[in-house]
């Protein structure tokens, strides 16, 4: 198949994946039990008229299918309704949180990718010896912890019981107009244990998946090659193995890009981190469905699109791959 | 009395079964994860004989998240109610969820495997498209917002997770498919006029199964994890006993912030103990599976 034809085909279904995503939310929002005006008024004292002004000016008068089409149409636009917590729009909220979870999570996306790739080369490398054991069950190990435990776990020993680290939050609060040093060691020590606790959860999983490339690519001929050439053990990892084995990655590690979402929301929740994995849990304890479904539809465009990224990249990176 | 016909077929089913054993049992992991499982299986069967206390017995005040003493080896929890018995209770909770979960999934996955791994031609490129579409529909925001409009129930939690994890099982069972349905046998079948029901149920299905069966194992090691995530967002369903619920509690009772160590880290040390007893019976069918991974 043509490179173009695959990348049209994989755009197309990506879209038509948002929009079974989008009819579900619409649906599913549809059939809870309750008024949804009563909901955005949080007021039983309101009479029907006034419950009538509410709901024509939400468009709760109309037909499902016209809401459903207004629906559609306003999630383009990029209005995602009234939180009914915080009672301003819901997109202004995700991108107020944004930039919050992209500092942790691309720090800690990083950090765990050069920790994972190390340690799957060093297991694949000496696969069945006592490195590859211990990097090997480790990795298995932290790669099985729920993220929310490990970050309770990581709270109570360095913050509680050697506290080195604050419990949670970004900032300090309580410092007023702090110089730059004081606000920088605040916000750095703030930021480094729900960092490590991030990068050990996710370590794990991608040295896993560099562990089974390497073992892979080991068996290759231009390895034999390489061996025969007399090149170090040093030369043929750095040249021949590290290229070859970080490609699978690649799509393997967008493919597993749940585990991102999962973790920005463990480990924000319980860090009381304030980004865009907190505000799913509040959206749950406050019961603010517009929030919800806000979280929803921004999560999961994310994820699909990181997959049709993945997908793309991946077959310029290796021109062997033809569809 | 049994037939001589009957002798001879559970004498080769006895001779499969042993050959199946040995295999398994050359990878320890396998034989390590399968007694660890036997073992959470007898606790769930049996929470009772176990428990020292009744899980709900709540103490005095003064016995509120009290650490381990003689009387509660693993200390009490934020009620007072026996830290070990809750464990032992949750072993149920938590493994039942799981399996119901994983049940659903399969069910779910296998079935979208077959159908749409069996079809050639139009109607099945359209059909593996349309599964396509639902195969990268992200599964865990889906999981959450299902989790939150469905009443929190042992059943419903275990619904949600099995409906939002059957796309691993499809496409494995998809692929598994595609290769078998251009076997001799199939054509066979087929030139002797058999209909694309039998051919599935009767010729292709047994096939598929035993790669079912390793997929669950791998699933359910998944459903437990989902369970203890959806019950620590606040979605789970907070009168069934089980390690999410417990840590759900310790979470927002703030046991880890309080220094309750016992009353966090067993329930989250069990989950991790069960996904990796999984994960090796995994390995072990792996090992029977996939002739290639032997060492010869």
């Amino acid at each position: 198949m043509e490179l173009r034809t695959y990348f049209a085909q994989r755009i197309v279904q990506s879209l038509a994946t948002i929009f079974v995503a989008l009819t579900i939310d619409f649906y599913l929002f549809r059939i809870l039990p309750g008024d949804p005006a009563q909901m955005i008024a949080r007021d039983p004292r309101l009479n029907p008229q006034q419950m009538e002004i509410l709901r024509a000016s939400f468009g709760l008068d109309k037909p499902l299918y016209v809401q459903y089409a207004i629906f559609i149409e306003n999630t383009f636009k990029l209005n995602l309704g009234l939180s009914f917590f915080y009672r301003v729009p819901v997109a202004s909220i995700l991108f107020e949180r944004l930039a919050n979870t992209l500092y942790l999570v691309g720090l800690g996306t990083l950090l765990s990718m050069a920790i994972g790739l190390v340690l799957g080369i060093i297991a694949g490398w000496y696969r069945g010896k006592a490195p590859d054991r211990i990097a090997f069950g480790s990795a298995l190990l932290f790669y099985s912890m729920p993220s929310f435990w490990i970050s309770m776990v990581a709270i109570y020993a360095l913050a509680v019981v050697v506290p080195v680290f604050p419990t949670g939050g970004m900032i300090n609060e309580r410092l007023l107009n702090p110089d730059w040093l004081t606000a920088t060691q605040d916000s750095v020590s703030h930021l480094a244990l729900p960092l490590i606790t991030y990068s050990l959860v996710f370590a794990g999983a991608y040295a896993l998946i560099m562990r089974t490339s390497v073992i892979n690519i080991l068996t290759e001929d231009y390895v034999v090659t390489a061996r025969a050439k007399g090149l170090s053990d040093l030369d043929i990892v750095r040249k021949h193995i590290l290229k070859n084995a970080a490609l699978p990655s690649v799509t393997l590690i967008a493919m597993n890009i749940g585990l991102v979402v999962l973790g920005a929301i463990s480990v924000e929740t319980v860090f009381n981190w304030p980004g865009v994995g907190l505000l799913v849990y509040q959206a749950i304890f406050f019961r603010d469905y517009p929030l919800l479904q806000g979280t929803f539809v921004f999560f999961t465009v994310f994820m699909v699109v990181a997959n049709l990224i993945a997908d793309m990249l991946y077959s310029f990176l290796d021109p062997r791959v033809r569809y | 009395m049994l037939s001589s016909a009957k002798v001879h077929r559970l004498l080769v089913k006895k001779k499969s079964f042993e050959q199946f054993w040995n295999i398994y049992t050359t990878r320890k992991a396998g034989s390590v994860g399968l007694t660890i499982l036997i073992a959470l299986c007898v606790l769930a069967a049996f929470p009772g004989v176990f428990s020292p206390y009744n899980p709900r017995a709540t103490g005095p005040v003064s016995s509120f998240m009290s650490p381990p003493s003689w009387s509660h080896f693993l200390g009490t929890d934020d009620a007072g109610e026996d830290v070990l018995s809750l464990l032992i209770w949750g072993a149920r909770g938590s493994l039942m969820i799981g399996s119901f979960a994983t049940l659903i999934a399969i069910m779910i996955g296998a079935s979208v495997g077959l159908v749409s791994g069996f079809y050639g031609g139009v109607k099945g490129e359209l059909m593996m498209r349309v599964t396509d579409i639902f195969l990268v529909l992200p599964a865990l925001p889906l999981m959450i917002i299902l989790a939150a409009v469905l009443r929190p129930s042992l059943w419903n939690v275990a619904l949600v997770i099995g409906v939002t994890g059957w796309t691993g099982t499809a496409r494995i069972v998809r692929s598994a498919v595609i290769s078998l349905r251009e076997r001799t046998y199939v054509y066979r079948a087929r030139s002797v006029g058999c209909s694309n029901r039998r051919i599935v149920l009767r010729h292709i299905l047994p096939d598929v199964v035993p790669l079912i069966f390793a997929n669950a194992v791998i699933v359910v090691a998944f459903a437990v994890a989902s369970e203890a995530f959806l019950s620590f967002l606040g979605l789970g369903d907070v009168s069934t006993i089980s390690w999410g619920s417990m840590l759900y509690f310790a979470f927002n009772r703030g046991a880890f912030t309080a220094g309750a160590y016992w009353y966090f880290l067993p329930p989250g040390l069990l989950i991790v103990t069960t996904i990796l007893a999984f994960t090796g019976v995994g390995y072990g069918l792996d090992e029977v599976l996939n002739p290639r991974l032997r060492k010869t």
